[in-house]
């Protein structure tokens, strides 16, 4: 080999080496650019996330407190005005009077004792004083308990009390998850019997409603919670989105069921 | 022993990505363009063997081997061109198909009044170097350039970096083959030996794009 020959072999050997260096050195730029890209993203991701979960608790908070004034009201107003006309009714004496006015003076006193019963539901429906007082599970016995006499649903309930209460008020947002889950059901699904369980497991509180209707798949749900006639939907949507739970809907030949997965530290609610 | 099966690399090491397309048939176009040039690569690297063990058996071009390596650099340029074509490494001024137009009439002139066709050409080897380089170094900027990241696996850049890698490495290789082959040619087999170790890297890194795990390269 010549001067020259070792002087090309040189020239090769450091070229080699040069660009073998210089991929190597793009190569590790891009990785770490796109790792950095990554993650730049996903922060981005989180403080969305967080951003929205504000927006749907403010927008929840504000549901919730206008549910308990509209609630307080029909109790203490309507409910108060209904139960005064109808001791006054009763106060009216009945004996001059003629059969058939007799009549129509006893059906006003039902048709008012009707209403009160109404009113009285309605507002229980809009804010749960039995679950403020008592917790979730007695709230939702409640209920169920109301849904039960009310309809032709037989409802089994089966709540496990290993787990109090949960904070923050993820409660009400269980409670309201059940109680829309429940009313789909009663007015889709053409159910005839209704269970409801709970059970702690691992990091979770696992809620599930099994009914032999007509059910949802999750695919289904995915779908229909886009519609602009989903509110109730969405609304579960968000409320689950705001509890970091996972919301599973299950179909098949002989009942459907819905579960409910919301985390608990330690199987104790957070 | 092992140097004998290493200067066969180029045969054999073709089959593993071969075999594993095969096994997992992706239907992805590009990843068809890659096949397609692996099955021209182990036609021609199979060949390109065989005149060498049946030297004294072959006569006229048969017993060179040259010719197919240069028949290799042509197919490996169209095909990735091609390849960075389907997967949207294209320039808006530039077609790509005109990029092999160029490709092939320079080669051909090359051919025609500069070098053998029936010998290594240096000028060859280091234009499709230069082309495939270029397109590795478009490809990773415009990765750079888009905002998302995509968090699936992605065969294509799995492919690109081998490619980038293998051309980038050669490049030197490929532009003073000639001349190492009349100046220094003991120093050049030991090269085109390292050029096979690159390649071995080049079809691992195919068939790890072919077998296309389900997992991010960044988490």
């Amino acid at each position: 080999m010549g001067e020259q020959g070792s002087y090309i072999v040189s020239l090769v050997m450091v070229g080699i080496g040069a660009m073998l260096i210089l991929v190597i050195a793009f190569l590790l730029t891009f990785n770490h650019s796109q790792r950095r890209k990554f993650r730049h993203r996903q922060e981005m991701m989180t403080l969305r996330e967080e951003q929205q979960n504000l927006l749907i608790e403010a927008a929840i908070k504000a549901e919730e407190s206008e549910r308990k004034r509209i609630a307080e009201e029909l109790h203490d107003d309507v409910g108060a005005l209904l139960s005064a006309t109808k001791l006054y009714m009763h106060h009216i004496d009945t004996g001059p009077l003629k059969e058939t006015d007799r009549l129509s003076h006893e059906k006003c006193i039902e048709l008012l004792g009707e209403s009160i019963g109404k009113v009285r539901t309605i507002s229980h429906n809009l804010h749960s004083i039995m679950m403020e007082d008592m917790g979730l599970n007695e709230g939702i016995r409640s209920f169920l308990r109301k849904l039960e006499q009310s309809n032709s649903l037989s409802i089994i309930v089966e709540l496990d009390e290993s787990y109090g209460s949960f904070t923050g008020g993820k409660d009400i947002n269980i409670y309201r998850i059940i109680q829309e889950l429940c009313n789909n059901i009663l007015k889709h699904a053409d159910a005839q019997a209704l269970t409801i369980r709970s059970w702690p497991e691992n990091k979770h509180v696992n809620f599930q409603l099994q009914h032999d209707g007509k059910g949802l798949s999750q695919e289904m749900f995915e779908q229909l919670r886009f519609q602009s006639n989903g509110l109730g939907l969405k609304n579960i949507q968000n409320r689950v989105a705001l509890l970091k739970g996972i919301i599973l809907f299950d179909v098949n030949d002989m009942n459907s069921s819905v579960l409910l997965k919301i985390p608990a530290e330690n199987g104790v609610p957070a | 022993m092992l140097l004998e099966v290493l200067r066969c690399a180029e045969s054999w090491t073709v089959l593993i990505p071969l075999i594993t397309f095969l096994i997992k048939r992706p239907i992805s176009k590009p990843l068809r363009i890659v096949f397609v040039y692996l099955c021209a690569a182990f036609v021609l690297h199979t060949m390109a063997n065989l005149s060498i063990f049946f030297y004294y058996q072959l006569s006229g071009f048969l017993k060179y081997n040259n010719w197919e390596y240069n028949l290799h650099s042509l197919a490996i340029t169209v095909c990735f061109v091609l390849f960075f074509q389907s997967i949207g490494v294209k320039s808006r001024w530039l077609s790509s198909y005109w990029v092999i137009v160029f490709f092939l009439v320079v080669s051909a002139i090359i051919f025609l009044l500069i070098d053998d066709f029936f010998l290594i050409s240096s000028k060859v080897f280091a234009l499709e170097g230069l082309i495939l380089l270029i397109y590795c170094m478009y490809f990773f900027f415009q990765k750079l350039k888009d905002e998302e990241v995509d968090l699936d696996f992605d065969p294509f850049l799995i492919i690109v970096t081998g490619l980038a890698i293998y051309e980038s490495v050669n490049f030197f290789v490929f532009l003073f083959y000639n001349v190492l082959m009349t100046r220094a040619v003991a120093f050049a087999s030991s090269v085109w030996d390292f050029h096979n170790v690159i390649y071995i890297a080049f079809c691992l890194l195919i068939t790890y794009a072919f077998n296309g795990r389900a997992r991010s390269l960044y988490r």
